[in-house]
């Protein structure tokens, strides 16, 4: 306890180099955590965009389709039959599900065209699936039996199109032969995702298999559950029960459909850890030397405790203690500002603006709340401060008393 | 056997290829509740006996015996171990420590000494405090002291665990002469009351007279050793 006090009082000797260095620590977990907040805001919205407009949570696919989708072929198809809407009805946590069918088409104004995504969806169940309806800047989703496009913003803008324009779709069927499709445009979508909003139209589900001459089959069925924590559990129900039955079909979940954006965040958690590794290495170079300094000051002193009969390890703590304290200082500085700063991400995010990343998100960035990643930058800091007091302390320590004394003849 | 005996005592400094003989076999021996001072020109060995004494430092060659005890086969630790629960130490530069009160300055020697309880520590410090006439100051911090005072309370510190003997190298040369008379009272006093053996090197004539016996040192050898 008598250590614990002197090495307290010792960090106020010179309370200008302890407040740099504990500053320089709390920078570091400040930047740290605010970091981690807004890669997995980031990484969220990611997630979100991919969840929310393309491929829901699960999708059931034929297995031969799966690897050329983005050729977007018309073959290898499945049929939503009353065997698989029975199936389906079963599957634990399944909020709603919707066959979809996706094709390569060309937009076409009258005056210039452009290949475009079109999907054949059923506008009641998409709206279930996909979060298309909350985005609508103008018209409204189409009905069963409605005719009719929804179209993404930049697109319609691109195109020059308005309400109640008609567009018209050039495209080949299954069987290869052209064909087109005139539909009227009831709504406009600007969603967070600028896949949708840069190249996709919507219409509806039996008018897109009639003109595609495809007998009502879809190219996925997508799904959603109740929530993103069962979706193991319903992966595993589908493969079991499903696709046991049909051999050639295949479940996905949206974490296999983004792939790429997987690996985009893992290449952003490797570069956190490398900054961090940096800021952890600067406060311990910031604390090597105030010990280094601290013993030079007090080489008499470590003298004088050495020839009262004082151990060298309980010198050595001294001054192990001196440098956790400052660790501590700085990460109750750090996590109070970082606590700040993770709270004005959450609240008010900040505009990244990344156009040529191809990521899926062109909103607002928010930041997550994430304690683990207080706790351990904390704990890091606190390893990090009392290991790079050891070495200086013991290099004073190790000297003779007499040595130390130095001035005393 | 006495309390200390220092026998054929040498101590060669190694400076690369440059050896020097500092002490030149010094063969000595103090009895208990001596006052004893160690007087010489600069350069004569005076801070190198008081370090064998002290077991801060091992001879070259000889041996140190500590109540018929010898040193040199003890380590480091055991070393510490023997200086904390014998020896006190007394400095030039008083080398108290700055962010304590003169009380914890004191303390501290006794916290290194096992099985006290803070009540005895408490009434152990005090009573040196008052003996050393500082029993006014033990909430202030070393910097609000004189020279004169804060060598007293270095000399409290060195004999609040009523140590067998203290050493001090001397005590009195960042004083004036003025005080270092007060100081070298205390001293005296401290010697007569609690029957501590002192050793101080000095090159204050004033000061060498208040000793009973002074041991004149020249070029590491010891060249009078007179007892009055
Ligand atoms: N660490 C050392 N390394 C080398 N030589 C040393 C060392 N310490 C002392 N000496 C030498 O040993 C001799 C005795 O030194 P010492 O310090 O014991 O003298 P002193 O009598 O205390 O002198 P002063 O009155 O100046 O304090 C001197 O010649 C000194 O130069
Ligand atoms: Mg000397």
């Amino acid at each position: 306890m008598f250590l614990v006090r002197l090495a307290v009082r010792n960090l106020t000797r010179n309370k200008k180099r302890t407040l740099i260095v504990a500053m320089i620590i709390a920078f570091g977990i400040v930047f740290f955590v605010m970091f981690n907040s807004l890669v997995l805001g980031l990484e969220r919205s990611y997630f979100d965009n991919v969840i929310d407009f393309e491929s829901g949570h699960l999708q059931l696919v034929d297995d031969d389709y799966w690897p050329r989708q983005d050729e977007l072929p018309l073959h290898n198809l499945i049929t939503l039959d009353e065997q698989l809407q029975q199936n389906l009805s079963q599957v634990p946590n399944l909020k709603s599900y919707s066959p979809q069918i996706r094709f390569s088409a060309n937009i076409n104004n009258g005056l210039d065209e452009l290949p475009i995504t079109a999907v054949g969806v059923d506008g009641e169940r998409k709206k279930e699936v996909f979060k298309l309806e909350e985005h609508l800047i103008a018209g409204e989703l189409f009905t069963a039996d409605q005719s009719g496009a929804v179209l993404g913003s930049s697109l319609a803008e691109l195109m020059g199109f308005e309400l109640g324009d008609y567009l018209l779709l050039v495209f080949t069927t299954a069987e290869g032969v052209f064909n087109t499709l005139e539909v009227e445009i009831v709504g406009v979508v600007n969603t967070p995702n600028p896949k949708v909003n840069d190249k996709q139209v919507y219409i509806p589900y039996q008018k897109a298999s009639g003109a595609l001459n495809t007998e009502d089959k879809a190219t996925e069925i997508v799904m959603r559950l109740e929530s993103d924590t069962s979706i193991m559990e319903a992966k595993e129900f589908i493969k079991n029960n499903i696709v046991a039955e049909i051999d050639k079909y295949a479940v996905y979940s949206w974490r296999d459909s983004a792939q790429d954006v997987v690996a985009m965040t893992e290449v952003q958690d490797i570069e956190n850890r490398i900054i961090t590794s940096l800021f952890l290495l600067i406060a311990a170079i910031g604390i090597i030397n105030v010990i280094i300094l601290a013993a030079l000051e007090r080489i008499k002193e470590i003298g004088m405790m050495k020839a009262m009969g004082m151990k060298e390890w309980q010198i050595i703590k001294i001054f192990m203690i001196e440098g956790l304290g400052i660790g501590v200082i700085g990460s109750i500085i750090g996590s109070l500002m970082g606590g700040v700063g993770v709270y004005w991400l959450v609240n008010y995010g900040l505009d990244l603006i990344e156009p040529d990343f191809g990521l899926p998100v062109v909103e607002r960035t928010y930041g997550v709340w994430n304690l683990s990643a207080f706790i351990f930058v904390i704990a890091f800091t606190l390893i990090v401060s009392l290991v790079a007091s050891i070495f200086p302390a013991y290099w004073a320590v190790c000297k003779e008393p007499v040595d130390a004394l130095g001035g005393v003849n | 056997m006495g309390l200390l005996k220092l026998e054929e005592v040498e101590k060669i400094y190694r400076q690369g290829e440059i050896e020097v003989s500092a002490l030149g076999g010094v063969s000595l021996e103090v009895e208990q509740g001596e006052f004893t001072s160690v007087a010489g020109p600069s350069g004569s060995g005076k801070t190198t006996l008081l370090n064998m004494v002290g077991c801060l430092d091992q001879p070259t060659n000889g041996e140190v015996y500590l109540e018929g005890e010898g040193i040199s086969k003890l380590d480091k630790d055991q070393l510490a171990l023997l200086r904390r629960e014998n020896l006190g130490f007394i400095f030039q530069g008083y080398n108290l420590i700055p962010v304590l009160t003169v009380y914890e300055n004191i303390e501290l020697a006794l916290k290194l000494l096992a099985d006290r309880n803070n009540k005895d520590i408490k009434e152990q410090v005090m009573k040196i405090l008052t003996a050393v006439g500082l029993g006014e100051m033990a909430d202030r911090k070393p910097n609000e002291l004189s020279g004169g005072q804060k060598q007293r309370v270095a000399i409290a510190r060195a004999l609040v665990k009523e140590p067998k003997i203290v050493l001090a190298d001397e005590p009195t040369a960042n004083l004036d002469s003025k005080t270092s008379i007060d100081v070298l009272e205390v001293m005296v006093e401290m010697n007569q009351k609690l029957e501590t053996t002192f050793i101080f090197s000095t090159h204050d004539p004033l000061v060498m007279e208040s000793a009973k016996r002074i041991i004149k040192l020249k070029d590491g050898e010891i060249i009078a050793d007179e007892r009055s």
